[in-house]
């Protein structure tokens, strides 16, 4: 079996069946995470430190349980890297910003003891954009590790915040990563890197030892090839937590999810988008309409959702930084606009602050509504595609401002604030290409803690399509963008003797279905 | 004065980074020339650490904000309706 590059771009329950049947060495597979992180993942600038030899010595010892017939589940030996805000014990926390380069902690963040309990092993921690962007990044060079490089262009942005996790998982560097989102960072570089994106309802996963930037949005997910890869992910990390009161148990699902879910499609969501986008989006709605009930033009109630989400931002990230600002240590940060941004966060009003979250309240009871007609809301994940390096956002695609009135307001913006302030799930699913051969996204908004839901209609999705299992240029040829006989040395044989000869039948062939 | 993506965003109503959401083409008011209340506020607190272009950049965030300010004061509540705030007496 040859599966250096395969393994790492195959459905995790079929990964996870290898690795069961001993097929697939943990210790291999981490082994070759790490060479591939080293090498493809510092050149786009996704890997901020490697977890070396404690990822071996976590691997061995996930490969002895499974040989000793100790099989924790789908994770169990499964390399994976996370969000480098996310506290560990043995390698540093950087938060992605110079001031903090350093910084150590005497924990692991609940996520990443819960993921240790399922036996996954964490090989890296993954760049992001400093802070989580929480000082007004313009630039995608907003990071101490460099600008997050796409795996499908590197002249174009991975997206943010989670700029490591949506490029790893792009290039196979990792089956899966751990991501953040307070507003849009798991579904933006889910969309601009090709890959999928879960964020998770607010308060199913603990943020206990995750960087607090906006305590009432800030959300931890994975990122993972497809669907059904993110919805194993989030089984392990979900659950009550009394390190993070805002924590809870799961209700109940009264309900599986429908047979035939019902679809809203956002009103105005591809006003003013590119060209691809747009048509992308239509031939998703096609696909989606084949197993779906797809009702148009669903307006969300009329309340100043990005707004709101400013101002709760800015008033909760001021706080949580405001040793930072107020002492000049935003100084040191990358980006140009981070080093006076948070000054007008930290001069927000506290009158202003409370408005929008009385305002938030606001627009819990329009949205439950709307669900109860719909079990999900559609829309573009982006207007276009990611931005390119070197370029200040606001002076990137600018033919998407030709025409727009002076008081348009983004359906696709107003879907991403409006989601994360009612805390409700979201999926970001990769639904075709654009200009200079960039993914674009399909998002989905689902119901309070209907993450089934989302999953469901993901699994169906990429049932029919397969842009979810495409490969980058150069990450497309087996061992072509690693340059060693790969899954020769990825076996339980070669690493500890304990793969059966059958283990090397499908000879690395690619799982690519047709759509 | 130029116009940084955070106060287009900040006047526009959009959020303020994070996931750099769709830019609204909204082209918010002119900024004043001269540094305004907060500006001048801020300039006195923080304008130590910053250079000439940086102390520019800086009002016109801090026009932005109280853009943003008005705008979302001009969405009336009534008395009764509390924000999204869980507070409890005990630690639960």
């Amino acid at each position: 079996m040859n599966a250096g590059g395969s393994l790492f771009f195959t459905p995790l329950r079929q990964l996870a069946a290898k690795v069961r049947a001993r097929q697939v060495s943990p210790v291999a597979l981490a082994e070759e995470s790490l060479r591939r992180l080293d090498t493809h993942g510092r050149k786009l600038n996704a890997v901020v430190t490697l977890a070396g030899d404690d990822a071996i010595a976590a691997a061995r010892e996930a490969e002895r349980e499974i040989r000793r017939g100790r099989y924790r589940g789908p994770l169990h030996g499964i390399p994976y890297g996370a969000k480098d805000l996310l506290a560990t014990k043995k390698m540093p926390t950087t938060w992605g910003a110079a001031p903090y380069r350093n910084q150590q902690f005497s924990y692991d963040a609940t996520v990443i003891r819960k993921l240790a309990d399922a036996g996954a092993v964490l090989v890296s921690k993954l760049a992001m954009v400093e802070l989580a962007g929480g000082m007004g990044y313009n630039n995608a060079d907003a990071s101490f590790t460099g600008p997050g490089l796409n795996a499908w262009n590197t002249g174009f942005w991975s997206g943010g915040s989670s700029s490591g996790p949506g490029s790893a998982v792009a290039a196979g560097l990792v089956p899966f990563a751990i991501g953040s989102e307070t507003v849009g960072s798991i579904i933006t570089p889910a969309a601009f890197s090709g890959v999928t994106g879960l964020r998770p309802t607010y308060g199913l996963v603990s943020r206990h030892g995750a960087m607090a930037l906006c305590w009432t949005l800030d959300k931890l997910g994975p990122l993972a090839r497809g669907a059904d890869d993110c919805a194993l992910v989030l089984a392990a990390l979900a659950g009550k937590d009394e390190a993070d009161p805002t924590t809870v148990t799961p209700p109940r699902a009264p309900r599986p999810p429908r047979v035939r879910p019902r679809i809203g499609v956002l009103k105005g969501a591809t006003e003013f988008v590119q060209s691809e986008v747009a048509k992308n989006f239509e031939d998703s709605l096609a696909v989606l309409a084949r197993f779906a009930d797809v009702t148009r033009d669903v307006a969300l109630a009329d309340l100043p959702y990005g707004l709101c989400a400013g101002t709760i931002v800015d008033a909760e990230g001021g706080s949580a930084f405001i040793e930072l600002i107020e002492s000049g240590g935003i100084r040191e940060l990358q980006a140009k606009s981070d080093r006076y941004g948070g000054y007008s966060s930290v001069m927000t009003p506290a009158v202003d602050y409370l408005h929008a979250m009385r305002l938030r309240e606001k627009m819990r009871a329009p949205m439950e509504a709307l669900f109860g007609r719909y079990d999900a809301l559609a829309a573009p994940s982006r207007a276009s595609v990611a931005y390119p390096i070197g370029v200040d956002f606001d002076k990137t695609w600018p033919e998407l401002a030709k025409g727009r009135p002076a008081n348009f307001v983004s359906a696709i913006g107003s879907l991403i604030s409006a989601g994360n302030l009612v805390g409700w799930p979201a999926i970001s699913m990769p639904n075709g290409f654009g200009q200079e051969g960039l993914p674009t996204g399909l998002h989905l908004l689902g119901g309070p803690f209907r993450e089934t839901d989302l999953a469901a209609i993901g699994r169906e999705y990429q049932r029919r399509t397969d842009f979810h299992l495409r490969r980058p240029p150069g990450y497309s040829k087996e061992g072509e963008a690693f340059g060693a006989p790969a899954m020769a040395a990825a076996t339980f044989t070669s690493s500890s003797s304990l793969s059966p000869p059958a283990a090397r039948r499908d000879g690395g062939r690619s799982d690519v279905r047709s759509p | 004065m130029k116009k940084t993506r955070r106060s287009i965003l900040k006047a526009a109503g959009a959020i303020s980074a994070l996931a750099a959401v769709p830019l609204p083409a909204q082209t918010p008011t002119p900024a004043p020339s001269a540094p305004g209340t907060l500006a001048k506020l801020a300039r006195e607190r923080y304008g130590k650490f910053l250079t000439e272009e940086e102390l520019a950049l800086m009002d016109e965030d801090m026009a932005s904000l109280e853009r943003r300010s008005a705008r979302l004061r001009g969405y009336k509540l009534a008395n009764g309706e509390e924000p999204a705030v869980d507070f409890s007496a005990v630690r639960r």
